[in-house]
């Protein structure tokens, strides 16, 4: 059983005892919500490696008024979503880069390929590639609150916590997600004829 | 129309029971590296600008000086060597009101 208290004044004090205990504590959780959101998962050991020496930096400022948890996911969440944010300002200066390769050479632009998780079942593998590239479709708040949910089965309650919104708010993100989701997934059908 | 439904719930539903991933083995060294280095920066960011400071500091004092001295001697700028009079040393604009009275 992790002892919160001891593990926060260990990381207070920087002692590497600490660090190494919140990264085999927090670690799969942090790698795994970054790879549902960015999914790549090169990306998401970045954004992981980020988080960790983010909180070591700011352990300090933490009041500890919400889980450690709390804490991660949201500071997880906010890199992962900073990190689509700079990964869809390259994709728009593609083609500028695309022609500088042309002339000047140079490595070409990030493209994600089809993201297939690795916890996956194998029957389900294909059902939920169609979904996890749905969900990129969604807006950010959305696409949190869903991952959040579904793929890290919190609470409501801990959601609205981590992305510091009211829990009807959370209701709501999620009722939206959901509809443009079928929306998303029914125009996937048609075009496919199922 | 029921089989686009069926399909639509069953994708839905496809997270049901997913597995966390498991972070690659070299992650925790990776970034237990990293931090080494971060928490090495602050040092090694002193013994770097270090030389920069010192260069900050003496071309600080020798402005000052510079700017002490211009004031004491109150040379106009453009004013050739061996020039100094109260004409270069107070602006003629300053005596252009008093001419009047």
């Amino acid at each position: 059983m992790l002892d919160e208290p001891a593990l926060i004044s260990s990381l207070k004090n920087a002692e590497s005892k600490g660090f190494k205990e919140l990264m085999r504590a927090y670690g799969r959780m942090v790698y795994n919500t970054a790879l549902s959101i960015v999914q790549y998962p090169p990306d998401a050991e970045d954004i992981s490696q980020e988080v960790f020496i983010t909180v070591f930096k700011n352990i300090s400022s933490f009041k500890g008024e919400s889980k450690l948890s709390t804490w991660l996911y949201r500071i997880t969440t906010t890199k992962s979503l900073e990190h689509l944010r700079k990964r869809r300002r390259k994709k728009r200066f593609g083609f500028m880069q695309s022609l500088s390769e042309l002339f000047g050479g140079g490595t070409s632009a990030f493209e994600p390929v089809e993201f297939v998780h690795p916890g996956l079942s194998l029957e389900n593998k294909e059902r939920a590639a169609i979904l996890f590239a749905a969900i990129n479709q969604l807006p950010e708040q959305q696409k949190v609150a869903f991952i959040l949910f579904e793929t890290e089965q919190l609470s409501y309650q801990d959601i609205a916590e981590s992305m510091n919104i009211s829990v009807s708010a959370v209701e709501s993100l999620m009722f939206r997600a959901r509809a443009r989701l079928r929306k998303l997934l029914g125009a996937y059908y048609d075009s496919h004829e199922r | 129309m029921k089989g686009k439904e069926k399909w639509t719930n069953e994708v839905l539903g496809s997270l049901k029971g997913m597995q966390p991933a498991a972070p690659p083995a070299y992650l925790e060294a990776r970034t237990l590296e990293l931090l080494n280095k971060s928490m090495a920066m602050p040092a090694q960011l002193t013994r770097q600008l270090s030389p920069l400071f010192r260069f900050g500091l003496s071309a600080g004092v020798v402005l000052l000086i510079g700017i002490n001295l211009f004031c004491l001697i109150g040379l106009k700028p453009g004013s050739q060597a061996g020039e100094l009079s109260p004409q270069n040393i107070i602006s003629d604009d300053y005596f252009k009101p008093l001419g009047n009275i």
